[in-house]
C-alpha cells in the first residue's frame, strides 16, 4: 500500500516536473509573439510612439538575463554551499560568527551599489554585474546550508562516527542527505532574488530584461517599463516553480 | 580483551576520568554504572577514540588503540547509543548493511548478512528491510540498531545506555532478547547504564564508578553480596535480596507442569489426577498453546470441561521463557496467585515456577 503510494508520488512528480517544462516551452513562444505583445502595450498605451524596445527582441534579451543569472547563481550556490560546509566543519566554526556577518552585510548593500564601486575596477558591462548578483545571492544559501547542516541530530553524527566513517563519509552520506531539503530551499530564494535584481545589470550595460525598463524610465515610457517587467517576473516565478518540481522529482526525501 | 590502564582524562579544570584501571574480559559483558557525571560514557568513548585520554593506555585486542586509525578501529568495534540514531534517511536494510559497505563486502554477502541479522533480532526481512526508521516502534529500531551494531560481525560493542529511551516493560524484553543473542554470539561488551537493575540483570561484571574512578569491580552477586563501601552500599540500595532475584532466570529453576488438553474428557481428567494431590490443572491446545487453568476444587462436582476451566486473566499470569525471578515473584504478587506458567514465544506451556521455589533460590544464595 505503502510503496504503491510512494510510486504513485514519484509519478506525480514527474508529470508536474514535466508540465513546468512545457510552460516554459509556452512562456518562450509567448515571448516570441512580438504582434501580440505590441497589440496588447498598444491597446494599453495607445499614446507612445514605441510599445516595444526596439533594439532587441525579447528572446535575446531573454538569453542576456539567463546568462547572467546563470553565471552569477552557480557561482553562489557553488561557493555558497562550500562555504557554509566549510564553516560548520571544527576547522571552520571559527569563522561561523565572521561568515554569517559578512554574508548579511553583503545583502545589506544594494546591487546598485557594488555596481557602481565595482566599474572603475572590472570595467562596464557584464563582469560588475555578475559580481554585483554573485554578493547579493550568497546570503540565501550560506544560511540554508549552515542551518540545515546545524539541524542534523547530534546522535546521528555520533553514530556515524562512532561506527567509523570518515568526516568526508560522514559529510556526504548522512549529513548533506538530511540537510537537502533546507539547502535546495536556500537555493530557489537566492535564484528568484537573483531574476529580480538581474535588471540593474542594465544600468552598466550587461543587457537582459533591465534594458526595457532602463531605456522606459528614461523615456518616461511605461509600455517598455512594463514589457521588461513582465518578462522578469514571469520568469522568477517560472524558474521558482521550475526548481520546485526539480526538488520534488529528484530529491524527495524519505520516511 | 579491552584493558584500559591509568587512564586520565581532563575537562578544562574537571577531571573527567581519573587514573581508571579496567580490564574487560574476552566474552564478557561489563557494566559500567554510577550517577550522572561519574565518567562512564567518557570511559565508553575511549575506547572506540571518540575521546582522547590525557594520559594512559587503552588496549584493545592486544593492541594499543593510538596505533590503529580511529575509524578502523571503530569498524572493528560494534556502537550503540540511547537514541538509537538510526539513519532517518535510510532504510533498515540500508542502516543495518552501513558498516558492510564501509568495509567494502560484496552485495550478494551484504543481503545474506542483512537477511541473518533481521532473524536473529526477530523482524520479518519481507515486512521490516524497506522500512524507514520513522516507521518503527521504539524497540523495533532499538532491535535494528543492535542489529547494525553486530553487522560486520565485530569482537566487541560498545553501547552507551542502548535501551535507556523505551518504557520499562519494553526494556526488559530488549533485555531478555540482547542476552539470548549474547549467549550465542559470545561478544566482549562494554554496556553503560544509570538503571542497577539492569547491570544487575545484563553484566557478568559490574563495574560502580564515583567522580571518575572506579569504586568497585566485581560480578553482580558479589556486589550485592559485599558492598566495597558505603557509597556501594547506598547505590545499591536496601532491596539486595530482591535485586539479586534479576540474575537468575526462570529457566533455571522452573518446574515440569503438569497439564491437560481442552478437548480431554472430563471423566478421563478425573481418572488421571485422582491421586496426586493437585490443587489445579494447566489446561492446553493440541499444539500445547496454554489457555486456562482448572481449580482442583470444581473438578468433582463438575458436570463437563468447559464448566471448569477459567480463562480469564490467564494472560496476566503468563510469564516468558528467560524471564528474571523477579519478574515472576513480582507478577505472583500483583496477581495474587502462587504459581506462575512459563510459555515460550508461542504462547505454549514451557513450565511453571512456584513461590516455594523462589524462596528455595534466596535461602540458597542468602
Amino acid at each position: 500500500m505503502r510503496k504503491s503510494n510512494l510510486y504513485r508520488n514519484k509519478y506525480k512528480n514527474l508529470i508536474q516536473f514535466f508540465t513546468v517544462i512545457l510552460i516554459f516551452g509556452l512562456y518562450i513562444v509567448f515571448l516570441k509573439k512580438e504582434n501580440l505583445w505590441e497589440g496588447m502595450l498598444r491597446f494599453f498605451f495607445p499614446g507612445e510612439k514605441d510599445v516595444l524596445y526596439p533594439r532587441a527582441s525579447l528572446l535575446t534579451l531573454l538569453k542576456e538575463h539567463l546568462i547572467l543569472v546563470g553565471i552569477s547563481s552557480s557561482a553562489s550556490i557553488l561557493f555558497g554551499i562550500v562555504l557554509g560546509i566549510y564553516v560548520t566543519r571544527e576547522k571552520g566554526r571559527d569563522f561561523l560568527p565572521l561568515i554569517n556577518n559578512l554574508t548579511s552585510f553583503s545583502q545589506t548593500v544594494p546591487p546598485v551599489a557594488v555596481l557602481a564601486l565595482a566599474v572603475p575596477f572590472v570595467g562596464f558591462g557584464f563582469k560588475p554585474t555578475v559580481l554585483a548578483l554573485f554578493l547579493y545571492s550568497i546570503l540565501p544559501v550560506v544560511r540554508n546550508t549552515i542551518a540545515g547542516l546545524e539541524a542534523v541530530p547530534r546522535d546521528v553524527v555520533d553514530i556515524a562516527e562512532g561506527i567509523g566513517m570518515y568526516p568526508y563519509q560522514v559529510l556526504f552520506r548522512v549529513e548533506l542527505p538530511l540537510a537537502t531539503r533546507v539547502i535546495i530551499a536556500g537555493i530557489r530564494t537566492s535564484v528568484v532574488i537573483n531574476v529580480g535584481t538581474a535588471s540593474v545589470g542594465a544600468v552598466v550595460g550587461a543587457g537582459g530584461f533591465g534594458v526595457p525598463i532602463i531605456s522606459g524610465l528614461v523615456r518616461d515610457n511605461q509600455a517598455l517599463i512594463i514589457e521588461g517587467a513582465l518578462s522578469s517576473a514571469l520568469l522568477a516565478v517560472l524558474i521558482d516553480q521550475f526548481m520546485g518540481s526539480l526538488e520534488k522529482a529528484f530529491f524527495s526525501a524519505k520516511g | 580483551m579491552i584493558e584500559l590502564l591509568n587512564v586520565v582524562k581532563r575537562y578544562g579544570e574537571k577531571l573527567a576520568v581519573d587514573g581508571l584501571n579496567l580490564v574487560v574480559r574476552e566474552g564478557e559483558i561489563c557494566c559500567l554504572i554510577g550517577p550522572s557525571g561519574c565518567g562512564k560514557s567518557t570511559t565508553l568513548k575511549m575506547i572506540n577514540r571518540m575521546v582522547e585520554p590525557d594520559s594512559g593506555k587503552v588496549i584493545f585486542n592486544g593492541e594499543d588503540v593510538r596505533k590503529i586509525k580511529p575509524e578502523l578501529l571503530r569498524r572493528r568495534i560494534g556502537y550503540v547509543i540511547q537514541h538509537i540514531g538510526l539513519f532517518p534517511h535510510m532504510n533498515v536494510f540500508q542502516n543495518i548493511s552501513v558498516v558492510p559497505k564501509l568495509l567494502g563486502w560484496s552485495k550478494e554477502r551484504i543481503e545474506k548478512r542483512v537477511g541473518e541479522l533481521l532473524e536473529l533480532i526477530g523482524l520479518d526481512e519481507a515486512q521490516y528491510a524497506n522500512k524507514y526508521p520513522s516507521e518503527l516502534s521504539g524497540g523495533e529500531a532499538q532491535r535494528v540498531g543492535v542489529a547494525r551494531a553486530l553487522a560486520a560481525d565485530p569482537p566487541a560493542l560498545l553501547m552507551d545506555e542502548p535501551f535507556g529511551a523505551v518504557d520499562p516493560l519494553m526494556r526488559s524484553v530488549l533485555q531478555d532478547e540482547f542476552l539470548s543473542i549474547q549467549r550465542k554470539l559470545k561478544k566482549t561488551v562494554v554496556f553503560v547504564t544509570h538503571d542497577l537493575d539492569e547491570a544487575i540483570r545484563i553484566g557478568d561484571r559490574i563495574a560502580v564508578m564515583k567522580d571518575g574512578k572506579l569504586v568497585q569491580y566485581d560480578t553482580p552477586e558479589a556486589i550485592l553480596a559485599s558492598p566495597a563501601n558505603s557509597f556501594v552500599r547506598d547505590f545499591v540500595g536496601s532491596d539486595r535480596a530482591l535485586k539479586r532475584l534479576s540474575r537468575f532466570d526462570v529457566n533455571s529453576v522452573m518446574k515440569k507442569p503438569f497439564y491437560v488438553f481442552c478437548d480431554d474428557g472430563i471423566e478421563e481428567v478425573r481418572k488421571r489426577v485422582k491421586d496426586k494431590k493437585l490443587r489445579y490443572l494447566w489446561v492446553v491446545e493440541k499444539d500445547l498453546r496454554l489457555i486456562g487453568w482448572i481449580d482442583m476444587k470444581n473438578i468433582d462436582s463438575a458436570g463437563s470441561m468447559e464448566e471448569v476451566i477459567t480463562n480469564s486473566g490467564i494472560k496476566n499470569i503468563c510469564i516468558r521463557e528467560y524471564a528474571s525471578l523477579r519478574e515472576a515473584l513480582s507478577r505472583m504478587l500483583s496477581e495474587g496467585v502462587k504459581v506462575v506458567p512459563i510459555v515460550n514465544s508461542n504462547g505454549s506451556l514451557v513450565g511453571e515456577v512456584s513461590l516455594s521455589d523462589i524462596e528455595a533460590i534466596t535461602e540458597e544464595v542468602g
